[in-house]
């Protein structure tokens, strides 16, 4: 202790007193408390951003949303619908579907026999060729009730009553009553207000709905019609999957094209690009010989990482659906794919080197001290070693072309197709694209649709990175 | 086809009507009334035949003129009983000189159709309301659609009788106010082979609703429906050749007709409705209800940017200009009522662009001091969002736009050509389909329907071509 | 050092005296392998190739661009616009103009009605003598009111690079309106990510237990893998109108630079955190070590001797992030407005390069207009910018590498 102050006091006239010295170093801890907090700000402030985000989707995805009859039920009937009767029913699907008897036709393909789309086709190139395709055939197939009188005649040729007959004889009360309100009284959306703004500021929604309510009535010219109550609804429902777009009525708008679109191009560009991206990087790291040319290739994949996609677009536009429109019939899946494979080639070539190099050398040694020749030991060692290492890339290339719009906004262009793409040279949309088409539409219900579809999105991508993430770790303990 | 303005078109066509009235009226005369003018006198209280009540009435010169060119007199003036369902002179009238030419010049053309406006029997308008959604089936061998619409009968969709019951003594006449087509009933559950269409972003909400329409009746291929503007809609029609419908929302212009004829595809032109432009503005500025064009032209030139300068009452807002882009129809349309044509003061102003009409009615309802125009189907759809306004003090209703009175309607068309329809049998079946159930789906669209004589034509149009494409 | 002498020879040496003959050593043709090899390196080509079809696209089409001559309205004394006074059929060579306007035509001028080029051989008062259908256009029939174009000087590089108006329309490109607010949102999208994302880099490089960095580097992963049509979505949806609540509606439109600035930077923040943090890490321990044995604090550590010895990972970061934020698309192009505006007020709506680049391709332009290959000679612009700033970015952060290797 002595010695200790005996220091102190013989520098004195250097340093700063035991005091001073206390209260400048709890100064600078101060300080660097203080600033630890602002770092931390940082991170807490870059959570609360992906938050803030999740949030902006999840509150348009689950919205408040009110509801209007296009067929006023009581007009249907004398009777409340509930109380109706199944033949009172039928009744009032053949009143409403007197004269559109080719609409009913549909309704009954679609939801009383399910047939799918080349089912329907099926029939109509049977028909075409002047053959009947009979009830009892495509009920008996489909396992449903028909009328036995009319079991021979063609099934695209019945009555409203005989389609009427057809759905009643097939559907239960309540089954029945259901389709009496989806398909007669058609209820449809006519407001929608996020989660969070119903939850705080009902005034104004009750605004909204007296306004909405007032238009109505102004445009239909019925000073009785009223909207219902605001309940919630969810907007991600399975129909979202498995329907098609509908820009005219947001709650039937469905994804199905798009994501098949998108599945299908992501397929066709991994076809293009994997070969390509990994023969790439295997003749960077094991044939080249640190020329001139390796060196411009390796300095131009990395400028090329680094240009925007929408110029991509640009160069798809003019080289794909332009100058090469011969084999790609414009704008098609195909151009689409291609584009996008010149799009992510750079991230599949640069992520492949790194897990090429790092395979170790050891293994190529003792591949050619056994006589390997260099493809040999390429391709049985070094790949397979490199094999978790380039699928991560990949997947995260996956991941970028899933999510990537600017590039399809140029190439691409659809903005309305229900048909699900059947080959690389028909026309598509993809998933970012409908979303962005969404986005843009004015109703506010379309942009739950766009929540609900990004919410989709953001699932397929973060799986994917997800898998990614879990293949990566796997694979560094490996190679530790 | 030839198709220079419009106002030509009407010019022409009004000397052809006029010229055709006079030959009827002289032909009439000489053929019909002289030879039966004895008993017509004798039987002072009993009709004539139907030709002679037809001439009688006045307003049928044009289709007796018809009636004479394909040989259908006798038959006519014969035993019967017959129905006729008649266009009126004001029908014929409104036919574009060509499609008149091209009738007359084919007798069996003329037959088939005049044909299709006989039904054999004696069918008062009684009868032929209890015929509600039913068929008759005329002399020429296809049946007519027959509904009974808010009290009135309408045939095939798109003739409205206006005129019942006149009474011959070999039949009725029933005066019509379109032309019946005799189009056979399309079933589109047997429509085969896709169908591509492109152009304005006005019809697309239009033609959308059609695909949809035409896919619920059964068709199940692809309609692809893409929103890019007239002007490249008519590119991919007629330069490059991908499209089989090309929807505009202004006629189109003769360089872009002849570029079609050069990839060997003769324009046909169907008109399927009439669109209003709405002004709008944001829905809080409320000293503003009613703006003249040359104010219109003040604002979006930028010669006044607040609105208090256009009402004192205002209070200092800036003004904030949208307008669609230069690639639509919406804009062309703006520019040539407002502007004379002259683009430059609207760009010169700087207004936000869009093609996207949706990115606009945004942005006006984002802006206090927003002002933009659009078509009126995007106003109807956001109705509540914003404020439309009355130009020169007129409101923009069904009434004012038929009538032109609101100064900024404007026709909508859907264009395909002669060589499509007559190749791909799925083009010609959805625009018959089109044609004919557009009058249902337009309104709840947000325009206002053509009427039936422009309907007529158009499918008349379609039927020529049909025709023409068998010879 | 023997392991990598092996690497450098490739195939093993091969031995072929003094063996049985029986076994034949030698190197054998190996086609296949050729083929093989072939193909390896033309998919190494494939990078170039793509390159130069960039370069070949977009300089060929934007060449047109510049080669293109101007066609501007004739307009006499009040500014209004000279045209055909009457119809004239695809034959006749005079063309009449409304009283008083053949003063403003002269004769060898070469004009443009429609797509058709003209040349006039004489003017006669109001009615012009021309000859017809002149550089390949063909000879059409015109509408009474069609406009007289008058051929104008080519786009001259010099409009381009310094003009402020951005009007294809009326004849107006200066690719400046556009750059402004390209500009402008990328500053303030580096506004926010630079300090966000150096304060995050600081942290988790000099703070953060490995644990917690283990669980904070995923979330930062989530943001950059979020498409950037859901930040779009993002800044139309929910910060606009943020911004909106707290500055009014009548300062900030639903459309700004502001707004799409800011989700801008949150969407490149994990680019900078992530590279800075790399530079940051890369800081020898001993650096730190002997700054704590001179009894810094964590703070002083981190901002006076690993910040400064890693300021050039820094700086590429931000260089890349802003060449990043340069090429975006999406979010302006949903956010930002849609108006070519010398601007470079946040408040403002204004277009940037790609956001124009989008909008115009989403319209399908006709190939043959000036729209079309403006197009181009924006792309080359934009391709151009980000690729000075990709090279100095990595530039920057080779000279860090160097520094310490």
């Amino acid at each position: 202790m002595s010695v200790s102050e005996n220091t102190t006091a013989s520098t004195t006239q250097y340093l700063p007193n035991e005091e001073q010295l206390q209260k400048n170093i709890a100064r600078r801890n101060r300080q660097a408390k203080f600033w630890e907090y602002v770092f931390l700000a940082s991170i807490i402030l870059a959570i609360v951003s992906l938050l803030m985000l999740f949030f902006s989707i999840i509150r348009q995805t689950f919205s408040y949303v009110v509801v209007y009859n296009q067929v006023n039920p009581d007009t249907l009937a004398d009777k409340p619908l509930e109380e109706l009767s199944s033949d009172e029913l039928t009744a009032v699907i053949i009143t409403f579907y007197q004269s559109d008897a080719n609409d009913l036709r549909t309704l009954v393909f679609n939801e009383v026999l399910g047939l799918s789309s080349s089912d329907q086709q099926a029939i109509r190139d049977r028909e075409r060729a002047k053959e009947t395709v009979t009830v009892k055939e495509i009920a008996g197939d489909k396992n449903k009730e028909y009328p036995a009188e009319s079991a021979e005649k063609s099934i695209i040729r019945l009555t409203v009553p005989e389609y009427a007959q057809f759905i009643q004889l097939n559907f239960d009360d309540d089954a029945l009553y259901d389709f009496v309100v989806e398909y007669v009284v058609q209820p449809l959306i006519v407001g929608s207000w996020p989660l969070d703004e119903y939850l705080l500021d009902r005034d104004s929604i009750d605004a909204d709905i007296i306004q909405i309510e007032d238009q109505l009535r102004e445009i239909n010219d019925d000073p009785s019609i009223e909207v219902s109550e605001p309940k919630l609804r969810s907007w991600l429902q399975w129909h979202l999957i498995v329907d098609t777009i509908d820009l005219s009525r947001p709650e039937d708008a469905g994804l199905r094209t798009a994501i098949l679109g998108s599945l299908m191009m992501i397929s066709i560009t991994i076809l293009v690009a994997l070969p390509l991206g990994v023969g790439a990087a295997i003749y960077l790291e094991e044939y080249a010989q640190g020329g001139w040319m390796e060196r411009l290739i390796q300095t131009n994949i990395d400028n090329l990482a680094g240009v925007p996609s929408i110029i991509y677009g640009i160069l798809g536009l003019a080289l794909f659906v332009r100058i090469l429109d011969d084999i790609t019939q414009g704008r098609t899946i195909l151009s689409a794919a291609l584009t996008m494979a010149l799009l992510i080639l750079p991230v599949i070539i640069i992520n492949a080197q790194e897990a090429i190099r790092s395979v170790p050398d050891s293994l190529r040694q003792a591949s050619y001290g056994i006589g390997s020749t260099k493809w040999q030991t390429v391709w049985n060692h070094v790949l397979p070693n490199a094999m978790p290492g380039i699928l991560t890339g990949t997947i995260l290339a996956i991941s970028r072309a899933f999510g990537e719009t600017a590039v399809l906004v140029v190439v691409g262009s659809i903005t309305r197709i229900t048909v699900d793409p059947s080959g690389p040279l028909s026309r598509y949309t993809v998933l970012p694209l409908q979303i962005y088409a969404l986005i843009t539409q004015p109703q506010a219900q379309f942009r739950n649709v766009a929540a609900a579809g990004i919410l989709l999105l953001l699932a397929i991508l973060l799986s994917l990175n997800a898998a990614a993430v879990i293949l990566r770790n796997r694979f560094s303990k490996r190679a530790v | 086809m030839q198709f220079s303005n419009v106002e030509d078109i009407l010019n022409m066509q009004r000397t052809r009507s006029l010229l055709l009235a006079l030959l009827a009226v002289t032909l009439v005369v000489a053929l019909v009334a002289a030879p039966n003018r004895g008993t017509k006198t004798v039987q002072a209280q009993e009709p004539g035949t139907l030709l002679e009540v037809a001439a009688a009435a006045g307003n049928f010169t044009t289709l007796l003129t018809a009636v004479e060119a394909a040989g259908l007199t006798e038959t006519l003036n014969g035993e019967g009983p017959f129905t006729i369902f008649a266009p009126s002179d004001e029908v014929f009238a409104a036919l574009p000189a060509e499609t008149v030419a091209a009738l007359l010049a084919d007798p069996a053309l003329l037959t088939s159709i005049l044909t299709y406006h006989v039904v054999p029997g004696n069918l008062l308008a009684a009868d032929v309301v209890a015929l509600d959604g039913q068929q008759a089936v005329t002399v020429q061998g296809e049946g007519v659609n027959v509904a009974v619409v808010d009290d009135a009968v309408v045939l095939d969709g798109n003739a409205k009788v206006v005129t019942a019951d006149l009474t011959a003594s070999n039949g009725v006449i029933h005066q019509i106010d379109g032309i019946l087509v005799p189009l056979a009933d399309v079933d589109p559950l047997l429509t085969e082979g896709d169908i591509v269409t492109a152009g304005s972003s006005t019809v697309f909400p239009l033609t959308t609703r059609m695909a949809e329409a035409f896919e619920a009746a059964g068709y199940v291929d692809t309609v692809t429906v893409d929103s890019v503007g007239t002007g490249a809609g008519f590119e991919r029609f007629c330069v490059g050749g991908e499209s089989d419908i090309s929807n505009a929302s202004r006629p189109i212009k003769q360089e872009e007709a002849d570029q079609c004829a050069t990839i060997n595809r003769t324009v046909l032109e169907f008109r399927v409705g009439t669109d209003a432009l709405a002004v709008v503005v944001n829905p809080a500025l409320e000293c503003v209800s009613d703006l003249s064009i040359a104010q219109l032209a003040q604002i979006f030139s930028a010669t006044v940017t607040n609105w208090n300068e256009i009402n004192p009452d205002c209070g200092d807002i800036p003004i904030a200009l949208f307008s669609p882009g230069t690639d639509s129809g919406t804009f062309d349309y703006f520019v040539e009522a407002v502007f004379d044509e002259d683009e430059a003061p609207i760009l010169a102003a700087n207004p936000q662009l869009s093609e996207d009409d949706n990115v606009l009615v945004q942005g006006v309802e984002g802006d206090p001091g927003g002002i933009g125009y659009f078509g009126y189907a995007y106003y109807i759809a956001n109705a509540g969002a914003l404020k439309i306004l009355n130009i020169e003090g007129v409101e923009p209703t069904a009434a004012t736009a038929e009538s032109n009175e609101y100064p900024l309607s404007r026709p909508l068309y859907i264009y395909s050509a002669a060589e499509i329809v007559a190749e791909k049998a799925q083009v010609a079946d959805f625009v018959n389909f089109y044609l004919t159930n557009v009058n249902e789906a337009v309104i709840g669209v947000g325009y206002f329907p053509a009427s039936n004589a422009a309907l007529s034509v158009a499918k008349l149009n379609l039927y020529i071509a049909l025709h023409n494409a068998m010879m | 050092m023997e392991n990598q002498q092996a690497v450098v020879t490739g195939t093993p040496p091969v031995v072929t005296e003094g063996l049985d003959n029986k076994l034949d050593l030698r190197k054998k043709a190996r086609p296949h392998e050729m083929l093989i090899q072939g193909f390896l390196f033309f998919s190494g080509a494939v990078s170039i190739l793509t390159s130069i079809a960039i370069v070949i696209v977009l300089g060929n089409e934007a060449l047109l661009f510049f080669q293109t001559p101007t066609w501007a309205e004739v307009r006499d004394e009040t500014d209004a616009i000279v045209s055909l006074s009457a119809e004239i059929t695809e034959d006749t060579t005079s063309l009449p103009l409304a009283e008083n306007k053949g003063q403003f035509l002269k004769a060898g001028q070469k004009i443009r009605l429609d797509n058709e080029i003209m040349q006039i051989v004489a003017v006669e008062g109001d009615v012009l003598t021309v000859e017809r259908g002149l550089e390949d256009t063909t000879k059409v029939a015109h509408q009474p009111q069609t406009h007289i174009r008058l051929e104008g000087d080519n786009i001259s590089l010099v409009e381009f690079l310094t003009g402020t108006s951005w009007q294809p329309h009326i004849g107006e490109f200066g690719v400046l309106a556009l750059v402004s607010a390209t500009l402008t949102i990328s500053f303030i999208a580096m506004f926010v990510a630079l300090p966000l994302g150096v304060g995050v880099a600081i942290y988790l490089s000099e703070y953060a237990s490995e644990g917690s960095r283990n669980k904070i580097k995923p979330i930062l992963e989530i943001l950059a893998g979020v498409p950037t049509v859901v930040y779009g979505y993002f800044a139309l949806t929910f910060i606009t109108p943020i911004l909106q609540g707290i500055l009014g509606k009548e300062t900030l439109g639903i459309y700004n630079m502001l707004s799409a600035g800011i989700v801008m930077g949150i969407m490149i923040l994990p680019t900078v955190a992530s590279m800075s943090e790399d530079a940051l890490r890369a800081v020898p321990r001993a650096l730190r070590e002997a700054s704590y044995g001179l009894g810094s604090t964590k703070l002083e550590t981190s901002t006076k001797v690993v910040l400064p010895a890693g300021i050039s990972g820094v700086v590429a970061a931000f260089i890349l992030g802003m060449s990043r934020a340069v090429g975006e698309t999406m979010i302006v192009a949903i956010a930002a407005g849609a108006r070519p505006f010398f601007s470079f007020n946040p408040f403002e709506a204004a277009e940037t390069m790609t956001g124009h680049i989008a909008r115009i391709s989403t319209g399908d332009l006709p190939r043959t207009t000036i729209d079309y290959n403006s197009l181009f000679a924006i792309g080359l612009t934009l391709f151009l910018v980000t690729l000075v700033l990709n090279i100095i970015s990595r530039q920057v952060s080779t000279w860090l590498r160097e520094e310490y290797d």
